[in-house]
């Protein structure tokens, strides 16, 4: 039953939807509606647009940072607060997740206060008397997309992380440490191969959530910020060409899915924990 | 230094004391005792005696909060585990699950930055030593209880620590195999002469197995000598319970020049050494020092059996003469015949009584 139950979830809300839009993606848009003569000029313009294989390179590439970012801070903070905080790791951890309740726009909203030319940043730096005209770089650039799709990916791979490394016996690491390790090698023969496929799962995680994202680079990133995500949006919305819109998101899924495949290729750990 | 002691310390406890903070029970409480070099050393105690807490000191897993701990001769305060020339062997074997068991043996080695050919033969001479070179190919959830108990073993002597540390590394195991794993362990540690401190709540394996015992309770050390002194003479009511089976007789013992009498009460006298302090004492006596006696024995006393215990190889009979209960342990056919509610005779084995200090 809870098989039938499971396959049944699994049609409705995972096959259907991509089946829909691969469909759509071979459709042929006339004036804003989409007829079923079947083609695949969309994917030729998305390959031969001057434009989209460049946006979706910046987009990956920018996607890639703030995940590696995002990974490089927040698993060793991970690391730090269940070594170090003793009875206070818990506190961390929610310290950690709390900005995962306000809202998105919100959070992103927020780097615009803090970027901005009269932000936090540019009015601390006049106040200081460093500089005598706002760093305008900081905002509507991709340096702020950056930025703000690394924060909003920190809670996702700190706690991924979190839970991989509490699961990691005690005596697993007085064990390396009395063989001789010293506490980096400890972290780079013990901890890190047993925790970097959790890590990898948080690391795509924010992969997803910054590749996708359009909201971010409309708020912060300006015209030189724009990313691939925008480009799909304006597909289904103003351009109201659904067919592009769904080959594009085809195109993206495809790279983005060998990426993640590479990614827990690389990070895969034999032998597992009890 | 005594005597006895021909050879060096390994290592030595200092007055060692270690508090938690937010308590004021020590787990281990002024602590002082010199482990030899090539010998078979256990701590043994109840849970919560302070053993693993000691053994935990001289890993460097954690650090006294008084006292010293010196490994030959050298005060390793503040030294970390991985400076230190002692490894350990956890109670659950604590293989590295990523590792294949051939590189979970080599991984000290690494570590120490021998050259990988040297200690890929260093790794599975180790695990020759115990058996299991064929497994070396295999991750450790493919190996049983003992098997990664073998490994752990190996991959805690392949870099010949000055000093072995065993935490209760039996425990998990089932009765057959951790007798068979008593003999492995003794063979190895004559094999390569390394010390070994072996801590246990079991008292048959640190009889078996050690050459000398500290016994503990409540963080001290209660005794400390060879298993036959531990079991023969134990010097307080503490090891007299917790060690073998005894009878605790509370005696009154007279001078009577070339040696001392105790009287215990319900007409039951124990000749003893002299030179035994006069005065009110606990009597300690083995089951096994109480015989069943023939009528008219010299020291012996009638007693109504309250109760016939068969155990095999054994009989154990519990008589009561006044308000005294005596428990006789004899290996003999004759205890078989006694009954409950037979009168019989017991005599106290002089060489089995002992006054313990309380």
């Amino acid at each position: 039953m809870s098989f039938v139950a499971v396959l049944a979830w699994v049609a409705v809300l995972v096959v259907a939807p991509n089946m829909l839009l691969l469909f759509y993606s071979v459709l042929t848009n006339r004036s804003g509606r989409a007829t079923t003569q079947l083609t695949l000029d969309n994917y030729v313009s998305v390959v031969t647009s001057d434009v989209t294989p460049l946006l979706l390179g910046r987009t990956l590439v920018t996607a890639v940072a703030a995940a590696a970012l995002a990974t490089v801070i927040a698993y060793p903070a991970a690391l730090f607060a269940l070594r170090n905080l003793g009875r206070h790791r818990t506190l961390a951890v929610l310290l950690m997740v709390v900005p995962l309740w306000i809202s998105y726009l919100v959070r992103v909203y927020a780097w615009k206060i803090i970027l901005g030319d009269s932000g936090v940043i540019n009015s601390t730096l006049a106040a200081v008397g460093l500089t005598d005209e706002p760093l305008s770089f900081l905002l509507y650039s991709r340096f702020a997309v950056l930025i703000t799709l690394t924060y909003v990916s920190i809670p996702f791979v700190f706690v991924t992380s979190y839970t991989a490394l509490e699961r990691i016996p005690p005596s697993l690491l007085e064990a390396a440490e009395d063989s001789g390790a010293s506490p980096f090698r400890v972290v780079r023969h013990v901890i890190w191969p047993l925790s970097r496929q959790s890590a990898a799962i948080g690391f795509s995680l924010a992969l997803l959530i910054a590749v996708g994202d359009y909201l971010t680079p409309s708020l912060v990133g300006g015209l030189r910020g724009t990313m691939y995500g925008s480009l799909v949006v304006s597909q289904f919305g103003i351009a109201n060409n659904w067919p592009l819109g769904a080959a594009l998101s085809v195109v993206l899924m495809v790279v983005v899915g060998a990426l993640l495949l590479a990614v827990a290729r690389l990070t895969r750990t034999e032998g597992h924990l009890e | 230094m005594s005597a006895t002691q021909q050879r060096a310390a390994v290592v030595s406890l200092d007055d060692v004391t270690k508090g938690y903070p937010g308590t004021d029970t020590k787990a281990v409480d002024r602590v002082s005792l010199d482990i030899r070099e090539g010998e078979f050393f256990s701590l043994l105690g109840p849970s919560g005696s302070g053993k693993t807490s000691t053994l935990r000191m001289i890993a460097g897993f954690e650090e006294p909060t008084q006292g010293r701990v010196l490994l030959d001769g050298l005060d390793v305060s503040g030294l970390p585990p991985y400076h230190r020339d002692v490894n350990t062997v956890f109670q659950n074997y604590a293989l590295f699950p990523h590792m294949t068991i051939q590189r979970n043996v080599e991984f000290p080695m690494r570590m120490k930055g021998v050259p990988s050919r040297e200690a890929g033969a260093r790794s599975t001479e180790a695990l020759e030593s115990v058996e299991m070179a064929e497994y070396g190919g295999r991750l450790p959830h493919q190996l049983s209880g003992g098997q990664r108990q073998r490994v752990a073993l190996a991959r805690a002597l392949v870099g010949r620590p000055r000093v072995l540390l065993l935490d209760e590394p039996l425990g998990a195991l089932d009765l057959r195999l951790r007798q068979q794993m008593q003999l492995v362990l003794k063979r190895l540690q004559r094999e390569v002469g390394i010390s070994f401190v072996y801590v246990t709540h079991d008292q048959g394996e640190a009889l078996s197995m050690s050459d000398r015992i500290a016994v503990m309770n409540k963080g001290r050390v209660e005794q400390l000598g060879s298993p036959a002194e531990i079991y023969h003479r134990p010097s307080t009511r503490f090891v007299a319970s917790f060690i073998g089976r005894s009878n605790l007789l509370p005696c009154a013992v007279e001078a009577l020049g070339d040696s001392s009498l105790a009287h215990c009460g319900d007409g039951i006298t124990v000749m003893l050494p002299a030179g035994t302090p006069a005065g009110q004492a606990l009597l300690s006596v083995r089951y096994e020092s109480v015989a069943l006696t023939e009528g008219g024995a010299s020291g012996g006393f009638p007693v109504t059996v309250d109760e016939v215990v068969f155990l095999g190889d054994a009989v154990e009979i519990i008589g009561r003469t006044g308000a005294t209960v005596l428990v006789a342990r004899t290996g003999g056919q004759r205890g078989l015949r006694v009954q409950r509610g037979d009168s019989v005779e017991f005599a106290i084995h002089p060489t089995g009584a002992v006054i313990l200090r309380d």
